[in-house]
């Protein structure tokens, strides 16, 4: 559970990292952009076999759903960090935003499916449809104007977000998706560290976050 | 010439410190690349502010005969300024790269200095004579005027106070797609390589507005990128062969002769992964930083995050010698990851005579590796140790365990004093170390 912990925890560091190198002086660098996504991508290979291992050993509450959330996340992941560096260069800004919103499209999808595994396990549905709200209630002061009113679903977010995109860069002062926001809640919550419970709040929460993030690019 | 610390009482000392002794220090004035010419009497940097500072070596005085001439301020002038580029909206740092010498061919100097996108050649002279009696202008430049001439007189040159004037000679842009990583000589005299993350164009140096691509690994997809080009290099002798080094840790060595487009090596560097040592950041820290030819052009020497190797031209399958700069790092990995140290590029060097190795390292520390001896020592740059011909103490870093006298240990090490720039004079036992803002010269002790 350590090691799935580490690997989200890296996962979410190294989609920071990207995305601040887009503000960057001299533009987004390819190389720092290809080895941080060689990092998730070995993290999400090792949170994945770790996975594996905890559910031969024996099924938790909620670790199916986790699974797929994290499937849908990860889908995405290594799409995404090429995605900025996949934007040829040559191409205007609007032409990369063009490239970038064309990715959007796999996503709305995938949200959808995010809800349905929320929902089809009966025995954790307080505990979902709780923590369902959260991901849209972590939005910086300057993005509350744009923040879907706990929806309890990522799409809204998604649209806010790309008209939101461009002027990101001065109003955010801390990035989104940081999951210790959401353990510090849970903790109130629960009692528990969001990150290292392994329980489907902590993966719900991180897979929702990581989705706005990557939807910000 | 003897390498590093080990046999024939051979110790490194102090010699001289540039740059300003501010805490505070500015982030233009941060040394981002340090370079010997041919003869090694000048010595150039170039910094994030776009300057090249270009130090000359003292010719050594008579009543000193055997004390080595100091390094003082030849040129100073800015390279590259700040552009912005206006289609993609993107600012195009000033930031100096890479600086190359150009071998001497009159008694002007010529260097190449690159930042992210432009390469330029600048030409360094000396002026220590004016013409004075011009007939159709004043002293001061007014023109005179023609109706008031009635003579006419030879100018005639005098004597003034030295000026050395810096001018660009040739701007080679607008070849570079992404960003530049290297620019490399070649033995010719008369082409150049530069070499960004997915190209290399090979250039010659008097012409500007051409330049022939020779190495390309963009894929047709770029979301197949797999690795990228980190650094390059011309062979010393043999003006047909390059190496670029790879973000995977491989090299290929390519000849110019086989075809145009070098896409496919003559020959491919690569050594096993160890499978015990992997970890999240594996990958990334196998990325070279820096490839350079030995003087012999025998041998060639990579830098990754935690180790310097030697490998022999002739043998593909693995390097000939592996030096740990850090090992100590390598369970620090996340925190490296976390706070960006595990992205920097340490460059390496030779010494003149390919005996000895250099690089850098934290905590403003330095290493240097005897090939011979296999002896290999630490050293730091810092203000503290650095008394007028003081003798530089041999550094230990404690990795677990009691901790000694003088060893300082892992957790103490400061990651902001980074050396990533050093360079070793072609001849002799002196070095430059670049430590932030600051240039250290340190040199061997003349017993």
């Amino acid at each position: 559970m350590e090691l799935n912990a580490e690997a989200k925890r890296i996962m979410a560091l190294s989609l920071g990292k990207l995305y601040s190198s887009r503000m960057h002086r001299g533009g987004m660098k390819l190389h720092r952009s290809l080895q941080l996504s060689l990092v998730m991508r070995s993290a999400r290979d090792i949170y994945f076999t770790a996975k594996l291992e905890s559910d031969a050993a024996g099924r938790q509450p909620g670790a199916p759903g986790e699974d797929e959330e994290v499937a849908m996340v990860t889908e995405a992941v290594p799409a995404q960090p090429a995605g900025p560096a996949a934007a040829d260069p040559q191409q205007s800004e609007t032409g990369t935003e063009a490239h970038t919103e064309t990715e959007l499209s796999p996503e709305p999808s995938c949200a959808p499916a995010v809800t349905q595994p929320l929902t089809e396990a009966p025995s954790n549905v307080p505990a979902r449809t709780e923590c369902k709200p959260k991901p849209a209630q972590i939005v910086t002061p300057a993005d509350k104007e744009n923040a879907s009113p706990g929806s309890g679903c990522a799409v809204p977010a998604l649209a806010s977000d790309r008209h939101t995109r461009k002027r990101r860069g001065n109003s955010a002062a801390e990035p989104e998706f940081l999951p210790s926001k959401k353990a510090r809640m849970e903790q109130r919550k629960g009692g528990e560290s969001g990150l290292h419970s392994g329980s489907c709040r902590g993966g719900a929460s991180l897979a929702s976050a990581l989705f706005r993030t990557i939807v910000a690019f | 010439m003897a390498g590093v610390g080990g046999g024939n009482d051979f110790q490194w000392c102090f010699a001289q410190v540039k740059g300003a002794i501010d805490e505070d220090v500015a982030e233009a004035d941060i040394i981002s690349t340090v370079e010997f010419n041919y003869s090694g009497d000048l010595l150039a940097t170039g910094d994030k502010g776009g300057r090249v500072v270009i130090f000359q070596r003292e010719q050594e005085s008579k009543n000193r005969p055997h004390s080595r001439g100091e390094y003082n301020v030849y040129s100073t002038f800015q390279s590259h300024e700040p552009e912005f580029d206006y289609l993609k909206s993107l600012e195009i740092e000033e930031k100096i790269n890479k600086i190359r010498w150009l071998p001497q061919q009159n008694a002007a100097h010529s260097l190449l200095s690159t930042n992210d996108k432009t390469i330029k050649l600048w030409k360094i002279s000396e002026r220590d004579k004016k013409a004075e009696g011009y007939n159709l202008k004043e002293e001061d430049g007014r023109l005179r005027d023609p109706f008031r001439i009635t003579s006419l007189r030879v100018p005639v040159l005098q004597p003034m106070d030295l000026m050395v004037e810096a001018s660009p000679r040739r701007i080679f842009a607008n070849a570079h797609t992404y960003h530049i990583n290297s620019i490399s000589v070649n033995s010719d005299h008369e082409t150049y390589l530069s070499a960004d993350d997915l190209r290399i164009n090979l250039w010659h140096l008097e012409i500007t507005d051409r330049s022939f691509n020779i190495v390309d690994i963009k894929p047709a997809n770029m979301e197949e990128l797999t690795e990228v080009i980190t650094a390059a290099e011309c062979h010393p002798n043999q003006c047909n062969v390059f190496v670029y080094s790879s973000s995977k840790g491989t090299i290929r060595l390519c000849d110019m002769r086989a075809a145009a487009l070098c896409d496919r090596h003559t020959k491919f560097f690569e050594e096993p992964e160890d499978p015990s040592s992997r970890s999240f950041f594996s990958e990334i820290i196998s990325s070279i930083s820096d490839v350079k030819f030995s003087h012999s052009g025998r041998y060639m020497m990579t830098r990754d995050y935690l180790s310097v190797k030697v490998w022999d031209l002739n043998m593909e399958n693995r390097p000939v010698e592996t030096y740990q700069v850090h090992e100590y790092l390598r369970s620090k990995l996340c925190s490296l990851y976390e706070n960006d140290c595990i992205f920097d590029k340490f460059e390496c060097c030779w010494n003149g005579t390919d005996s000895a190795i250099m690089t850098g390292s934290y905590n403003n520390f330095f290493r240097m590796f005897d090939r011979n001896t296999r002896k290999d020592i630490t050293l730091e740059a810092s203000r503290e140790s650095s008394k007028p011909r003081g003798i530089l103490k041999p550094r230990k870093v404690c990795t677990g365990g009691k901790r000694k006298k003088d060893e300082i240990s892992v957790d103490s090490l400061d990651f902001n004093k980074k050396i990533l720039h050093t360079a070793w004079h072609p001849k002799e036992n002196v070095i430059a170390v670049a430590a932030t803002n600051n240039l250290y010269i340190f040199q061997d002790k003349i017993n």
